[in-house]
């Protein structure tokens, strides 16, 4: 069990106050980001110096579920992969989802020790991020007793996480305008009575016309996730520290593959 | 919560502060091979006891035979279990090595195996009413049973005094 037992509060405080790299991959397949979580999970058992990494990005039309349901989607996968979707079963919390051009994607590669989190306060803190950034652009949020982020009735953003040995990996996925009519071949997450929505789409209801991309909305989340995780965050090329420029040396090799 | 001892169960009030102690001092004073002694030459292993990893999994060991779970610090920490991926039976797993997951809002947190060993049997429960984590993490909810390929490695683990300073320390 990886975890610690502590009270959540809207910004951590007790903790280190570095900087958290991020990087921001544009878009990248699912089985590529897979492979880049583990690699760097696995580099994070092997070097307890080696640096936490908030991975940013977009799949190309994805649907994904999660551990309890693996092995249990044969004709589900069947189905998606002939509407020109990839489907991956993982190792994440959570049920079926989609990801897509126009989500952002946020794959938090932490070392939960470093925060005094337990995994409980951890998905909490996650959902704080999500409902700041909405509510920066006038879009009120919240969560409910289904871990996600809601606007009303709509969930506008989902979270599956996994745990191993403290370190985090897989994360959330922020519609910003997203195209929402694929959620329609899935129950997401299993909630059957629920939809999706967008910031975008928010807007949309709002009578507003105004398109809200991903690049536009990665500045502020990544205000907000320094904010409520206590540490601010820069992208990983202007970090000048050894251990963050080895693990961009390692970025760069692996994304030229 | 109460602890399984070989004599019966203790309150956990009363155990963290003397329990080595006390477990040790009964040990010798019974288990010494005396004419008429009821236990004659049995040796301590053979008994259980009760250790815990530093990733609050807990370990009964009775005949070579360990019952594995998360402990209470553990499941509070997690929050409502929704699920359980308990192993195999018949996987031989390594000391530390994956056996299992917990889901709880939405987070899979892997469980690893405090000994070596072949897992023997899994707690079938846990598919139907995974909140036996919650409930009863150390009784009820147990997740697997491991047969001891290295009963020495119990060594490595800490005792209950030793992992409640642990939990302690990681707040």
């Amino acid at each position: 069990m990886s975890l610690f037992f502590s009270t959540f509060r809207n910004t951590l405080t007790g903790i280190p106050t570095s900087i958290l790299p991020y990087v921001y991959l544009s878009q990248i397949s699912y089985e590529k980001a897979l492979n880049l979580q583990k690699l760097l999970v696995r580099r994070r058992f092997e070097n307890k110096n080696s640096s936490d990494l908030l991975l940013l990005l977009q799949h190309p039309p994805t649907f994904t579920t999660g551990r309890r349901d693996i092995g249990k989607t044969t004709n589900d996968e069947a189905y998606l992969r002939k509407l020109g979707a990839e489907y991956f079963e993982t190792l994440r919390g959570g049920q079926t989802t989609f990801h897509g051009p126009g989500q952002l994607v946020g794959y938090p590669i932490l070392d939960l020790r470093n925060f005094k989190l337990s995994v409980r306060c951890y998905v909490a803190a996650i959902e704080h991020v999500i409902i700041n950034t909405c509510n920066a652009y006038g879009i009120v949020a919240s969560t409910t007793k289904n871990t996600g982020v809601w606007v009303g009735d709509d969930k506008i953003c989902a979270i599956g996480i996994q745990v191993q040995r403290f370190i985090t990996s897989h994360g959330f996925a922020l519609n910003c305008n997203t195209d929402l009519n694929w959620f329609d071949h899935i129950i997401p997450c299993g909630l059957e009575d629920k939809k999706m929505t967008s910031l975008t789409n928010e807007y949309a209801k709002e009578g507003k016309k105004t398109i809200i991309t991903v690049e536009q909305v990665i500045p502020t989340l990544c205000q907000h996730f320094g904010y409520v995780f206590g540490r601010p965050l820069k992208p990983l090329k202007d970090v000048n520290n050894e251990s963050d420029r080895a693990l961009m040396q390692i970025l760069d090799e692996f994304l030229m593959i | 919560m109460f602890i399984p001892t070989t004599f019966g169960f203790i309150s956990s009030k009363v155990v963290p502060l003397y329990a080595p102690t006390f477990r040790r001092a009964i040990l010798r004073n019974t288990f010494r091979n005396t004419p008429g002694s009821r236990f004659g030459a049995l040796s301590f292993k053979e008994f259980s006891c009760k250790k815990f990893t530093k990733d609050h999994e807990w370990i009964v060991v009775e005949n070579n035979l360990g019952t594995v779970g998360i402990t209470d610090y553990a499941q509070k920490a997690l929050g409502d279990v929704v699920f359980v991926e308990t192993p195999e039976i018949g996987t031989v797993v390594e000391q530390s090595g994956a056996c299992g997951a917990v889901e709880s809002v939405k987070a899979a947190s892997d469980i690893y195996a405090p000994v070596s060993g072949e897992i023997v049997d899994v707690n079938k429960n846990l598919a139907e009413t995974p909140g036996l984590i919650n409930k009863s993490p150390e009784t009820d909810g147990w997740l697997c049973k491991i047969k001891l390929s290295n009963p020495s490695e119990l060594n490595d683990l800490l005792e209950e005094n030793d992992y409640h300073s642990h939990c302690e320390k990681s707040h």
